[in-house]
């Protein structure tokens, strides 16, 4: 059950998620960098969002920014949406699939209650039904 | 134990020290300006998080852990907005997206 109770609780396993994504990228953009054949596949992506006060959006950007391979362009947030670029989304619904795991983790440990909400319409049929 | 600590926090420091080389080569290899940015942009704040990690087991004491943490965080929050500010600048003033760009819904 999601409860207040368990917040403190999803907030460090955001947190824990975060710095092995972190780690991850780092070594996968590392490994390019070194190896002599790049198989860098870049895109910018709109990406509409669940977020909805300016605090989630803010932290859901700079946490993009922050993962290595991914940066935010710009920020909108009304409607709340982000464009990303990417250095390995040879496949903008895959590439949008990985940025909303990142989401529903953030909300999950960011929201009292820990209610996500449905992604946004024109996104829903696209993403192999996932909530 | 103090050497332990010591022993963890010297190859913590080297680690650091091999993301920041790793990330400056990757600026002179790497095709365009946003890769680039993307890669700079977090081995600043790992390098500079595992750097001070090193350090603080080296000495360790909780007013040296509670500065650890305050700079590592706030390196963060200012890395990742300073790399989200150059890149839009970089846009807005037209730099050129290296032709491994598949697609780019900002220009639409």
């Amino acid at each position: 059950m999601i409860s207040l109770l368990s917040w403190p609780m999803r907030a460090l396993g955001c947190l824990l998620y975060f710095i092995w994504l972190l780690l991850r990228s780092n070594i996968a953009v590392a490994w390019d960098i070194v190896t002599p054949r790049s198989n860098m596949s870049a895109g910018i992506a709109r990406l509409p969002l669940r977020c909805r006060s300016d605090l989630e959006i803010t932290m859901l950007a700079n946490m993009i920014s922050l993962t290595p391979g991914t940066l935010t362009l710009s920020v909108s947030n009304d409607p709340p949406e982000l464009y990303v670029h990417g250095m390995y989304a040879p496949d903008v619904d895959e590439f949008r699939a990985q940025l909303y795991e990142l989401e529903t983790r953030m909300l999950i440990g960011m929201r009292r209650y820990g209610d996500v909400g449905e992604l946004p319409a024109e996104m829903r049929g696209r993403m192999g039904g996932g909530s | 134990m103090s050497f332990a600590l010591n022993v963890a926090g010297t190859f913590l420091i080297v680690l650091g020290a091999v993301v920041f080389a790793l990330a400056g080569v990757g600026l002179l290899r790497l095709p365009d300006l946003y890769s680039r940015i993307s890669a700079i942009t977090t081995a600043s704040g790992l390098g500079l998080a595992l750097i001070l990690l090193g350090v603080l087991l080296h000495e360790p004491s909780t007013l040296n852990a509670a500065k650890a943490l305050l700079a590592i965080v706030v390196n963060l929050a200012t890395a990742a907005v300073g790399g989200h500010a150059l890149g839009r600048a970089g846009y807005l003033t037209g730099a050129r997206l290296s032709d491994r760009t598949r697609y780019d819904h900002l220009s639409q």
